[in-house]
């Protein structure tokens, strides 16, 4: 194996070059708690009003867009790179301690706790319910409607109740305190930025 | 080679300037590796730093390693994998092994990846899974989080099975000799197709 080389160090030196990006429009009006974690690669577009409740984490490039309707995120929900919430109609939100896991895209509500895996994508004026999980790549067509405690999996969408999470408060209070040290950690390791989208 | 789009360096890494790869320090490239456009490398996701026995510290740990050969197509999502350890949240590091190569929209998140697999487009790869070498992945397969795939298997579903045996003919031929043969094949030497991006 070759000598590993950081990516930085790139030979020849790139010319410099115009941007290709598009000209940058005003930033959304957006009331951002200042304990939120917003990355600099993190984009927030759009025209109606963009909510970001305490202790969020917007990871780098995860897209939040009101171009089509408001979008509210409660306290401490986490979006991964390259997870999308479209605002539609009147209105997105997100409920508190919800994770939207990598290439999610989410254009409905989507309950407390609740967990929407990697690649999924929950359709126009949908309700997830709180506590529920969404296994990777599941799709929910437009208005569907999931009840509280649902796990969605596999192919067919097959669906069950999650009756430890529903019954057990030890549970709950052990999942929480999971998530909470895992956004204490991430809190360290991703460089926020939040001041950009500060209006 | 395009100079718009791609940047090649000192190893030959062919990495593309729309890559969106954050913690650059921690990600090592084995050279002659395609990192393709819209690719999320996650290197600022690594093991903090502990306090060694003398009192110092260590180095930053490498969060996200690849080998030679590999390539990385447009969309996918290489992340690595964290668990809660020792009553705080850890991140662990993350190999990819040469010759692999990952289909588009693919989200990794395994603990190891070994040489000679072929990942499908649109996988997803769960926390923590392993896959040994010589493996194919099925397109739009979801395998499990902790998983361990044993060597010489396609896998496929949702989630993930073992949908059948590769045969000793896995990754054999092409290597650009024969004239009308294929450059490259699933599970072979990537060199010729790592040649041909540009």
């Amino acid at each position: 194996m070759a000598t590993p080389q950081p990516t930085a160090s790139l030979r020849p030196t790139p010319p410099k070059r115009a941007s290709t990006v598009k000209p940058i429009l005003p930033p959304p009006p957006s009331t951002i708690h200042p304990t939120a974690v917003i990355a600099s690669h993190a984009v927030l577009s759009g025209t109606h009003p963009i909510t970001i409740g305490a202790h969020c984490i917007i990871h780098p490039y995860a897209r939040i867009v009101s171009a089509e309707g408001p979008v509210e995120l409660q306290e401490g929900v986490v979006v991964w790179e390259h997870g999308i919430i479209e605002g539609r109609g009147e209105g997105v939100r997100i409920g508190r301690g919800v994770i939207v896991e990598s290439g999610a895209r989410i254009e409905g509500e989507v309950g407390e706790g609740s967990l929407v895996g990697q690649g999924s994508i929950i359709g126009v004026g949908s309700v997830v319910g709180k506590h529920c999980k969404l296994a990777p790549r599941t799709i929910l067509e437009p208005q569907t409607r999931i009840p509280d405690f649902t796990v969605v999996y596999g192919a067919n969408n097959a669906r069950r109740v999650d009756t430890t999470v529903r019954d057990k408060a030890e549970t709950m209070t052990a999942r929480e305190k999971g998530q909470q040290r895992q956004m204490d950690a991430l809190r360290k390791l991703v460089p926020g930025n939040t001041a950009k989208w500060m209006t | 080679m395009s100079p718009d789009l791609e940047s090649i360096t000192d190893t030959g890494n062919k990495i593309s300037r729309r890559a969106q790869i954050t913690g650059t320090a921690n990600i090592t490239l084995g050279g002659k590796t395609v990192i393709q456009s819209d690719v999320v490398l996650r290197g600022d996701l690594h093991r903090l730093p502990q306090r060694k026995e003398d009192g110092t510290m260590e180095r930053t740990p490498t969060a996200i390693s690849i080998g030679r050969y590999t390539v990385i197509s447009s969309g996918c999502v290489l992340r690595p994998p964290g668990r809660n350890s020792g009553g705080t949240w850890r991140y662990y590091g993350m190999k990819v092994g040469d010759n692999v190569f990952v289909g588009p929209n693919t989200i990794l998140s395994s603990a190891s990846i070994s040489s000679h697999v072929h990942i499908g487009a649109s996988c997803t790869l769960g926390d923590f899974s392993i896959i040994n070498s010589n493996v194919k992945i099925l397109p739009g397969t979801v395998v499990p989080a902790l998983m361990v795939v044993p060597p010489g298997v396609v896998l496929g579903g949702q989630p993930a099975r073992v949908v059948g045996e590769l045969g000793e003919g896995w990754g054999g031929g092409g290597n650009g000799v024969g004239g009308g043969e294929e450059a490259w094949t699933e599970g072979g030497e990537l060199r010729e197709l790592v040649r041909a991006i540009r």
